[in-house]
């Protein structure tokens, strides 16, 4: 039997062609994921950079520690606790005691001033420290002397030289100039800029995080253990020093946001390619119905049918394997680069040396071309011998009964998920998982349902068409509705890329839409003026207070945590406000209770909180990791979720001030308030908002890396759609060489006839595309009857750019392979008639 | 419609296989000529070569002072639409089309509107009036054939050919057919020319060309089954 599949698969490789590509590519992908994952699990880990040279590091207490039933649960803290100033002293009668102090530093007019995102002012600042902590590093002078008076700084970096003036601007404070005396090579994990001891203590005045002290490990560890006050502080010697370098968080944020992407992107690329090896597959053993009649008359068993369908999806899904294996080889150091190079993976990010992704993609690969031709194989084999000398007919059974099966039940699978979670849990629905699976689903269902919809719609498309002079309409109507397998083949794949183009990017651009709405109607201010990285100083916080004719409303963010169902210590963020300017400035949508009763023993609270009745009392972990038990004053409503709880200043000790809310009162005039605003942040480089313009500057909040995924996923599934149609394009026109022969025996010129391929494709095309739209106004009804349930205002955003470019980009694809190879067909043959 | 020493060669250097050989006849309009002659003896080519849908290698074709062998393939495929009928042994009907649109596809190709009952009356002309909204795979080989005749007639061809057009046919089927054939000569005057292997449908025709070794070998007028029978016995015996 293998022998028999060989010699089919050498006459008819157009046919596997796709099947193969597809394969090859999907393997390739997955083998390329599966690296970079376990790239990531067993991520190097990186010798000590910032303290390098250090021989004993005393850390701050940086991680909140809850003992559960189930285990000691953890979250960072925010910000960081500092060593306590009497541990420091203790420390220093053991030995010499070096602080080192890290503060934000940005070039004046840089960006604090600017409208950067956080992100982009945290790359582009600097970092400011103590010169005696520079050594640790291994910063040695390059030139010039270290700074020796307040007004003196050395720079890592060749971007300023000794002696020359810059303004710059420290930890938030007002912009000064500095004299550079003294300049060092750059290391690659920070900019840093160096003051004296006493300046860096005058511009970051909180106690020190990190204590290098000069004695042995143990007698610093006794010494740790002695203090009361020391919980949570860490004694780091050896490798453990890299724990105080400065990205630590936001490498293992990275890690994480890169598996969460590969496994998105994985599972989209296993979900595609299944579905298009299955149906590239199927659509080859289908179209070879007469060769299996051939078979079977010519004495195969159904058995020996099945047995060479089978052996030949083990050649092509081998060799594709194979074949995918090395493309993943060669493509993971690239995607490990890409991911490095749009800051999506840390710096140092590179591929290892594991194996096991080689072989998972080589047996994914080979299960999905076994599974993909298992149902087709079973068809085959049921060819009765008459085939072979029955006339090819119209379709009558391209919708198996498994299929219909299968079909039905996701499609009763689907509406049950989005009904139970409307009804349970409508938020649940504005889940960023919930509504990147919810369309999977549904489009499989409606990708299985294809068949039953793709001939009502095709004669509805062509109707208008058909009604025209011409012949193309009516024969690319009648051939597009009578080919349910040809045209399903072609239109599946497109609705696969259709809906999830449509549901994907327009559930989030709902969702931004509501957000952007909700934030609308919760902001009473009529300016919002933002802080830089580092935030508002008091002084410049009560300066604004002191602009008349406005009432103002100063807010920090922090975290607070809980403990779920005392196994999740969940962190949801918070902010600091006083409870009268809440009060008087916001419009916040409350539910129960009453905004002003909150007082330091109180917390407002949103109806997402597993507590959230008025009167109850729920116990928090603070930003600083301070356990308290606060009376729930006041109740918010849920709306799009996340929008937080609400504490007093004296709750959330340490987070700075990074938001100023203003309302004017009336008969205050708009445009003095707004200068004398400007004025008042002026010197710490606030930035002065309206209303408008902040709910503006809020409004793209769909994470980068979430758009970054979501391209992906497009992209993969746009790939397989294009193989897909590539292939089967060039698989149905080679096969309808008698049909072409027919029509130009019936007097069609060449030009007709190749229009009439066209329009068959575009036809095919815009059915799959309506079929995806259906599948696209499903889910974004969904998600819009989810936020009429939790009251949110806005309307339903249909990303109707995206979905004509991956339309137009299917039609093309679809028009240029039947147009081509029909082309070459015509020419090779002439109008010469056809015997059967 | 006339041939003039047509000549049809396939292949180049020793493989060379001469089809037709300076073939010169004619066919006068309103006449029904049946081609007759053993495999291999260039019948097929004869009727490709004279409907235009294969060139000749030398020789011209001539309908009613046009010369085929002249013009471009759209022209030709124009010409072939407006002037020329065809049916062949497969009905080579679109198998997606009901009866009636395949009737109607010649006009619409051409971009006109079928006139009013234009397709019902073709289709009535061969008994299928009842069957219009029928899919080829609805309908018998007979059936099948008689709509392919209808398709041809629908253009008001000069010239109508057919190859073997009764081959598929068992021969109630096939004589029904033969007489749309035989009307067609008979009332609407139009010149009808066939390539068939059965002695019986050839004597429906008003002559018979007899054909060999890519020449004309000779020709039977008024024939009869039994003549016609005959005159093949002859030719095979010779050509074997």
């Amino acid at each position: 039997m293998l022998s028999v599949a060989l010699r089919t698969l050498r006459t008819r490789w157009t046919a596997f062609a796709a099947s193969f590509v597809a394969l090859a590519l999907g393997v390739g992908l997955i083998t390329m994921m599966g690296l970079v994952l376990a790239s990531s699990a067993h991520a190097p880990q990186h010798a000590p950079e910032r303290f390098r040279a250090a021989p004993v590091v005393v850390h701050g207490a940086d991680t909140l520690r809850v003992r559960t039933p189930s285990g000691v649960r953890t979250a960072p803290l925010s910000p960081p606790r500092p060593v306590p100033a009497g541990l420091v002293a203790r420390l220093g009668r053991i030995g010499a005691v070096t602080a080192d102090r890290s503060f934000a530093v940005s070039p004046a007019g840089g960006p604090s001033g600017t409208n950067g995102s956080a992100r982009a002012a945290d790359r582009t600042g600097l970092t400011g420290h103590p010169w005696a902590s520079a050594g640790f590093a291994g910063y040695r002078l390059t030139a010039g002397h270290p700074p020796a008076a307040p007004d003196q700084v050395v720079v890592a970096g060749a971007w300023a030289h000794p002696g020359q003036r810059v303004a710059l601007r420290a930890a938030g404070g007002t912009v000064r100039d500095w004299t550079v005396v003294g300049t060092v090579a750059a290391l690659p994990f920070e900019r840093a800029v160096f003051f004296t001891g006493a300046e860096a203590a005058r511009l970051s005045p909180a106690s020190p995080r990190d204590v290098v002290v000069d004695a042995p490990a143990a007698a610093v560890t006794a010494a740790v253990a002695a203090d009361p006050a020391a919980t949570g502080v860490r004694v780091l010697t050896g490798d453990d020093r890299r724990l105080a370098d400065p990205d630590r968080d936001g490498d293992h944020e990275a890690l994480v946001t890169v598996d969460a992407l590969l496994g998105t992107a994985g599972g989209v690329t296993c979900f595609v390619s299944v579905y298009v090896v299955a149906s590239t597959f199927a659509f080859s053993v289908a179209q070879r119905r007469r060769e299996w009649g051939l078979l079977r008359t010519a004495g195969a068993t159904p058995r020996q049918v099945r047995r060479i369908v089978h052996a030949e999806a083990l050649v092509v899904g081998s060799s594709a394997s194979a074949t995918g294996c090395v493309l993943g080889r060669y493509g993971a150091p690239r995607l490990a680069g890409a991911l490095v190079q749009r800051h999506v993976a840390p710096v140092w990010f590179g591929i290892g040396g594991a194996t096991w992704p080689y072989w998972t993609a080589f047996g994914t690969g080979l299960l999905v071309a076994l599974a993909g031709v298992w149902a087709a194989g079973r068809r085959a084999g049921r060819v009765p011998p008459a085939e072979a000398l029955r006339d090819a007919a119209v379709d009558s059974n391209a919708m198996a009964p498994g299929r219909l099966l299968a079909g039905g039940a996701l499609l009763l699978g689907s509406g049950y998920l989005a009904v139970s979670a409307l009804v349970a849990d409508p938020g649940e629905v504005l889940h960023r998982k919930t509504y990147t699976v919810q369309p999977m689903v549904l489009v499989t269902a409606a990708a299985l349902l294809a068949p039953l919809l793709v001939r009502p719609l095709a004669r509805l498309l062509a109707w208008l068409p058909a009604q025209l002079l011409g012949a193309t309409g009516m024969l690319a109507g009648e051939n597009t509705a009578t080919a349910v397998r040809r045209t399903t083949a072609v239109a599946a794949p497109v609705l696969v890329s259709v809906a999830l183009a449509g549901s994907l990017l327009g559930t989030t651009a709902t969702i931004n839409a509501a957000k952007a709405a909700e934030l609308r109607g919760r902001t009473g201010a009529d300016f919002v003026i933002t802080a830089g990285g580092a935030g508002f100083t008091p002084a410049t916080v009560a300066r604004v207070a002191a602009v008349p004719g406005t009432d103002t409303a100063a807010f920090a963010a922090t975290t607070v945590h809980t403990l779920e169902d005392q196994v999740a210590l969940t962190g949801s963020p918070a902010e600091a406000a006083s409870p009268a300017a809440l009060a008087t400035v916001t419009r916040l949508p409350v539910v129960a209770g009453r905004l002003g009763d909150l007082d330091d023993h109180g917390i407002v609270v949103n109806q997402e909180w597993a507590r959230h009745t008025v009167g109850q009392y729920v116990r928090v972990w603070l930003g600083d990791g301070t356990p308290r038990t606060l009376r729930i004053v006041a109740v918010l409503r849920q709306g799009t979720g996340d929008n937080g709880a609400y504490v007093t200043p004296a709750n959330a000790r340490g987070a700075a001030v990074d938001r100023i809310d203003v309302a004017l009162r009336p008969g205050a005039d708009r445009t003095t308030a707004a200068a004398s605003l400007r004025n008042a942040v002026a010197p710490s480089g606030g930035l002065v908002l309206t209303d408008r313009q902040w709910v503006a500057a809020q409004h793209p909040t769909t994470s980068r890396q979430t758009r970054i995924g979501f391209w992906l996923v497009l992209g993969i599934a746009l790939l397989y759609t294009a193989i897909a149609l590539a292939g089967t394009m060039v698989m149905a026109t080679s096969e309808r060489t008698r049909d072409l022969a027919v029509l130009r025996l019936a007097g069609a010129t060449v030009r007709q006839v190749l229009r009439l391929l066209g329009a068959e494709a575009v036809l095919a095309v815009t059915v799959g595309a309506v079929m995806g739209a259906m599948v696209t106004g499903v889910d974004l009804a969904v998600v819009r009857v989810a936020l009429a349930l939790l009251s949110v205002p806005g309307p339903v955003t249909v990303p109707w750019a995206a979905l004509g470019a991956v339309t137009g980009t299917c039609a093309v694809v679809a028009v240029t392979c039947a147009v081509v190879p029909g082309a070459l067909m015509l020419r090779r043959r002439g109008p010469a008639p056809v015997r059967a | 419609m006339q041939l003039r020493s047509v000549s049809r060669t396939y292949g180049s250097g020793d493989t060379v296989v001469t089809a037709l050989d300076g073939v010169t006849l004619g066919f006068p309009t309103g006449s029904f000529t049946a081609v007759m002659g053993p495999s291999g003896s260039g019948k097929s080519t004869l009727l490709q070569c004279a409907a235009g849908l294969d060139r000749p290698t030398s020789g011209s074709v001539l309908l009613g002072g046009t010369d085929l062998t002249g013009l471009s393939g759209t022209r030709l495929t124009l010409l072939r639409r407006q002037r020329i009928g065809f049916v062949f042994q497969s009905f080579n009907l679109l198998p997606s089309l009901t009866a009636e649109q395949n009737v109607a596809l010649p006009l619409r190709l051409s971009g006109r509107r079928p006139a009013k009952g234009a397709v019902r009356d073709a289709l009535a002309r061969v008994g299928l009036a009842d069957r219009a909204r029928h899919r080829p795979s609805e309908l018998s080989g007979g059936q099948q054939q008689r709509v392919a005749l209808a398709r041809a007639l629908i253009t008001e061809p000069e010239v109508l050919f057919g190859d073997e057009p009764t081959g598929a046919l068992d021969s109630a089927a096939g004589r029904r057919v033969l007489s749309v054939l035989r009307g067609m000569a008979d009332e609407d005057g139009r010149t009808v020319v066939m390539v068939t292997h059965d002695p019986v449908a050839a004597s429906f025709a008003d002559r018979v060309l007899f054909l060999a070794d890519g020449r004309l070998s000779g020709e039977l007028r008024a024939p009869t089954a039994e003549s016609v029978a005959a005159g093949m016995a002859r030719l095979e015996a010779v050509s074997c």
